[in-house]
């Protein structure tokens, strides 16, 4: 027989869990009452999404102008793609205080985790930028994904420009860097990137650059509106950067020059200088670029090899017909023209680097990955070693094909009015 | 009593040996070691392998006893009185810090406006659901919640293949090999967690020949899978930012997480990954709760009950002392490398050294 106390206490221990469990759900009933989600929850409409941010230098010593570029999803537009195009810009002494002033006057809380493009302005990349994106790689809604760009002149107009099509130019900027690999005609910097350069020894940052097109200039014409307001942006060139200042501008051979070294080209189109009347334009289709650093009794020696496979797209200027015998000499010397034409750019930019003299195409970081000894000996006095580095070139073109056609099209008659032989 | 299995020993040892440390290590091993921080890693969690070996040949020797009770067989009462209650406070304390670093992982990411009580009720709330459920539970769940944990690791690392630096891992060993060694001396600590935490588990283990030798096995698997899972996320940190910025950032992975872009329309999925570092962390805290749990009730002789009301105030307490995030840095640092690393040294090294050579006499 059991003991009746020992049952009787069972009971009541029972009676006891049953009261606590319906107390426990009880209470989670209750409680949500009174939960109404995380703290400082913010709902849509109370968020103004910034796709842009403009960066310039302020007009009292020390204060920075932010523009934002911010788009909001249009009320009843007749598509969800609809936005509108809002435009800020406030003066403050601190990035983050910005973010206050968008809410005294929009009503909105900016929100900064889909900013995708920083516009730096010309005066404020060459007096320093490095205290200024502090904020940009700190505050936990920013990404470091974020690409940057200066701007020849202003951030705040570079985002304020009205462009031809009605995008938003923090937007037309983002598709065409994001699409960059089909022209491969600047380089692109992400913010993350900046700040992993901006601790190395051996190589400084480049920004591409981006400036307003008026029509006609640049060789680009378009019809704008009434005024001659610069209805475009054009994207071309890099600023170099050293400490975080800007201190020098790469051209647009400078640049493409950079791309090919740094194996940045994805594709893109190259024309060739004339040569007995004829010259090509080839796509490239695959890049490759590789070096080497080799030492002698003169002292070290970089050499850069480049593998470019091309398609043959144009030919300019007359040319008889050809047999696929010829035509596959032809190909050869091609070949050899477009690699002079690789290598007019890539000088260009090895030049450039020794001139300013900031390495911006990483010799010292390529050494140093290399030959780290002999970094440690040259690291000291990089720039004047730089100065006097002999870099050699070594760029190795393939024709893969030329199209669906080969020689020129043919015509029975020639410009002098003499049969073609 | 309760008993897990050997694969469930295989997945609790992982689960615990990891926690939270895939946070810390890049920053750690990278102010150490630079851009060969990577290479620190793995000697590292080896190091454990000898100490968890020890422990599984004390278990075999003295079954159904956690190292307190071992100790107080082999050293005498006074001895495994003091081990014990050194156990106690350090596990309690360091479960606190965990607590407080779970805490600070969210408001640094995600949700910075949440006061850090509302994540500290939360969390401790499921630990106490946890250890409550006792270690058969907390061996099952972390059989469901390791291998997540360690394929959003792997998926993290693969999806910030397109953020790597070229070349960002060369020259190896510029510096030779003193770097690498003092990461690892940075980091060999966190082995011993486990290690402290495995003294604990001891009684809870299978007894067979058999399923000791299969334990032994997996105690290699355990810290060799653990140091890789960390070898991989700090070779991406490094890969991604260099050795200078993986040394600056509190935590790196955080930063990748946010970083990852799948085609142009995928972005901003950390918040999903933090949920499962959560997990992790609640792994790990509980892991130390346990253990000043099943210390409590050794020396002390409480009943589990009232264990509880001894350890939950201090372990509360513990978070709030530490209201900066740069001083919990410090003081985990500090707990690992004074606390935890003497300790478990010391205790096991002693204790199987005794009792080894009381066994040849």
């Amino acid at each position: 027989m059991g003991n009746p106390t020992l049952g009787g206490e069972l009971v009541e221990a029972k009676k006891i869990k049953v009261i606590l469990k319906r107390g426990l759900i009880l209470f989670l009933i209750f409680s949500l009452f009174f939960l109404e989600g995380c703290w400082g929850k913010k709902e849509v409409d109370q968020l103004a999404f910034v796709i842009g941010i403009g960066l310039d230098q302020g007009k009292k010593p020390g204060d920075i102008i932010f523009t934002f570029q911010i788009a909001q999803p249009k009320k009843g537009g007749q598509s969800g793609s609809e936005i509108n195009n809002w435009i800020l810009s406030t003066e403050v002494t601190h990035a983050p205080l910005s973010e206050e002033k968008v809410f005294e006057i929009l009503n909105r809380y900016p929100f900064v985790g889909t900013t995708k493009i920083l516009v730096i302005g010309e005066e404020l990349a060459k007096s320093g930028i490095n205290s200024v994106i502090d904020s940009f790689q700190r505050y936990y809604q920013f990404r470091r994904t974020m690409y940057m760009i200066v701007a020849k002149g202003k951030a705040k107009d570079i985002l304020n420009t009205k462009l031809r099509n009605d995008q938003l130019p923090a937007l037309s900027l983002l598709g065409r860097i994001e699409e960059n690999k089909a022209v491969s005609s600047f380089p692109v910097t992400r913010i993350g990137h900046y700040l992993t350069l901006l601790s190395r020894e051996g190589q400084a940052p480049i920004i591409p650059v981006v400036d307003r097109l008026q029509p006609g200039e640049g060789g680009i014409d378009y019809k704008g509106s009434e005024g001659g307001e610069a209805e475009e942006l054009l994207l071309e060139g890099a600023g170099v950067f050293r400490v975080g200042k800007l201190v020098s501008y790469l051209t647009d051979q400078e640049s493409k020059g950079y791309l090919w070294l740094e194996n940045e080209v994805g594709t893109r189109f190259i024309s060739t200088e004339e040569m007995n009347g004829i010259s090509v334009t080839a796509k490239v289709i695959r890049s490759k670029s590789n070096y080497s650093v080799t030492q002698d009794e003169k002292g070290p020696r970089f050499n850069y090899q480049l593998k470019v496979i091309v398609a043959m797209t144009e030919v300019m200027g007359s040319q008889p017909p050809m047999s696929p015998e010829k035509w596959a000499a032809f190909t050869g010397d091609a070949e050899k023209l477009v690699a002079q034409a690789i290598e007019k750019e890539c000088q260009a930019a090895i030049n450039k680097d020794k001139e300013i003299p900031n390495d911006f195409l990483g010799i010292g970081r390529h050494i140093e990955q290399k030959n780290p000894s002999l970094w440690k000996e040259v690291r000291n006095n990089w720039e004047k070693t730089l100065q006097d580095l002999p870099v050699d070139l070594d760029v190795e073109v393939t024709i893969e094909h030329s199209g669906v056609d080969r020689n020129t099209p043919v015509s029975p008659v020639n410009p002098e009015g003499t049969r073609q032989e | 009593m309760e008993r897990i299995s050997t694969h469930q020993f295989l997945m609790l040892g992982a689960g615990v040996t990891l926690g939270t440390t895939f946070f810390p290590v890049g920053m750690t091993v990278a102010s150490s070691a630079g851009r060969d921080g990577w290479m620190a890693v793995i000697p590292a969690f080896l190091f454990g392998i000898p100490f968890s070996l020890m422990l599984l040949s004390l278990a075999e020797k003295y079954p159904q006893k956690n190292l307190i009770q071992i100790t107080e067989q082999v050293l005498g009462k006074w001895m495994g009185k003091i081990f014990g209650i050194l156990a106690i406070l350090i596990s309690i304390y360091f479960g606190g810090l965990l607590a407080r670093q779970g805490v600070d992982m969210f408001s640094r990411s995600i949700l910075p406006l949440i006061p850090f009580w509302a994540f500290l009720l939360s969390g401790f709330v499921l630990v106490l659901m946890l250890v409550n459920a006792g270690i058969e539970v907390m061996a099952r769940f972390c059989e469901i919640v390791f291998p997540i944990v360690a394929v959003a690791l792997i998926g993290t690392a693969l999806l910030s293949i397109p953020r790597f630096e070229q070349g960002e891992l060369l020259p190896f060993l510029e510096n030779g090999f003193k770097p690498v060694l003092f990461g690892v001396i940075e980091i060999i600590p966190w082995p011993m967690e486990f290690v402290l935490f495995l003294g604990g588990l001891l009684k809870f283990l299978p007894q067979g020949q058999q399923e000791i030798r299969q334990m032994r096995a997996k105690v290699w698997h355990v810290l060799l899978f653990v140091g890789l899972l960390n070898m991989l996320i700090t070779l991406v940190e490094i890969w991604v930012f260099g050795p200078t910025e993986a040394t600056r950032l509190t935590y790196g992975l955080l930063t990748l997480g946010k970083m990852i872009e799948i085609s142009q329309t995928v972005s901003g999925i950390e918040s999903i990954f933090t949920v499962i570092w959560m997990g992790a962390s609640l792994i790990k805290v509980s892991a130390f709760y346990f253990l000043g749990l099943w210390g409590v009730q050794t020396v002390f002789g409480l009943k589990r009950g009232v264990a509880h009301m001894f350890i939950i105030p201090i372990m509360s307490v513990i978070p709030w002392t530490l209201t900066r995030g740069a001083d919990l840095q410090i003081a985990i640092t500090q707990a690992d490398r004074y606390l935890i690393l003497p300790l478990a040294l010391v205790w096991v090294i002693l204790l199987w050294g005794v009792s080894w050579w009381r066994q040849r006499k």
